[in-house]
């Protein structure tokens, strides 16, 4: 099932959107994988977007890590997306429960990917629910903190390539998470 | 899929209850575990003191009560109360069960502060004074595919 269920539009054409739908399922240039600091795709998310895209993916993230090293939290990486129609997939590492300021690292994960995909001309991305994992950061700091910085994105680069950014993710507390955030912000607009 | 596990879980109890026969009633451990992700880097870690209890409903087969708190690191606030049930199968010294567990976050200031029920496994040994046993915890949404994988340490009492 594939269903936009908010849309909030800003100027000059740019639209962030919250969808129901498997992300490898989105028309985009670029999506993002919840990943960890080594890249190893282990669960969820980061499971089914490696497998999907197959060994390449695989080999360039153990090739990425042994020549940096692993990835701090809020840091995202660009590879290519293997076997996927995507033009790459930005691993980007959320915080997890318990390391503390998880709102503030969780908005600049967010924030970082958002740049990231601008700085190399990308005009779509899909994201889906980061740090809403098994260790997860609380729904209502998770859903506060995409909108932050979609918000602040959109606002510090008003002629950005991106255009297009949507929150994508599976029904669930999450998603009821979102749209409790979406709701209060479109009666805020 | 959540309900079905419930459901198989109070049948099961509900018929164990009915056959009691063990020779004694229960055991009381206190320990400490410690859990990751399925990376299994540890790169991230949670960890913990808690308490157990495993209540005999035949000589072989227990129910299984506990409550861990979780922190990471040695951060300790806020932290996470997990507690469980599970249901254990006695081979001598060899335990295998599941159950479920539900976390509680204490000392947040947000609002959505338990998670979803998850589904527990385990698997372990037991001696005269220690437990050890290692664990997986999923969400029923991800089964398998989104874990945190752990092991614990306890001593009877």
């Amino acid at each position: 099932m594939s269903s936009v269920i908010g849309r909030i539009d800003y100027p000059n054409n740019r639209v962030f959107e919250v969808k129901e739908n498997n992300i490898l399922n989105e028309n985009v240039d670029v999506i993002v994988n919840a990943a960890n600091g080594l890249l190893t795709h282990g669960g969820g998310v980061a499971y089914a977007i490696a497998q999907a895209a197959g060994d390449e993916l695989y080999k360039e993230s153990e090739k990425y890590i042994k020549e940096n090293g692993r990835i701090p939290v809020t840091g995202v990486v660009l590879t290519t997306a293997g076997k996927l129609s995507f033009k790459g997939v930005i691993h980007a590492v959320g915080p997890k429960f318990g390391e503390g300021n998880e709102g503030e690292k969780l908005f600049q994960t967010v924030y970082n990917v958002l740049k990231l995909a601008n700085n190399n001309a990308f005009s779509s991305l899909a994201f889906p629910a980061i740090s809403a994992g098994i260790f997860r950061v609380p729904h209502d700091i998770c859903a506060k903190a995409y909108f932050d910085a979609v918000d602040k994105f959109y606002n510090d680069f008003k002629y950005s390539f991106l255009k297009t950014i949507k929150l994508v993710m599976f029904k669930g507390k999450i998603l009821d998470a979102v749209l409790k955030e979406y709701e209060y912000r479109k009666n805020k607009i | 899929m959540k309900k079905y596990f419930i459901t198989l879980f109070i049948v099961l109890f509900l018929f164990t209850g009915l056959s009691y026969s063990a020779d004694k009633s229960f055991d009381m451990y206190i320990g400490a575990n410690i859990l990751t992700d399925s990376s299994f880097t540890f790169e991230y870690y949670l960890w913990g003191p808690g308490v157990a209890f495993d209540f005999y409903l035949t000589d072989n087969l227990t129910i299984s009560p506990e409550a861990y708190m979780y922190v990471y690191k040695f951060e300790f606030n806020p932290f996470i109360l997990a507690p469980a049930v599970l249901v254990n199968m006695r081979f001598n010294t060899f335990f295998v069960g599941a159950g479920i567990t539900k976390w509680f976050l204490i000392g947040s200031n947000a609002s959505d502060v338990s998670s979803d029920f998850a589904l527990k496994i385990n698997a372990g040994f037991v001696s005269e004074s220690l437990k050890l046993s290692f664990f997986a915890i999923t969400s029923f949404d991800e089964l398998f595919s989104d874990m945190a994988l752990g092991a614990s340490l306890a001593f009877r009492f």
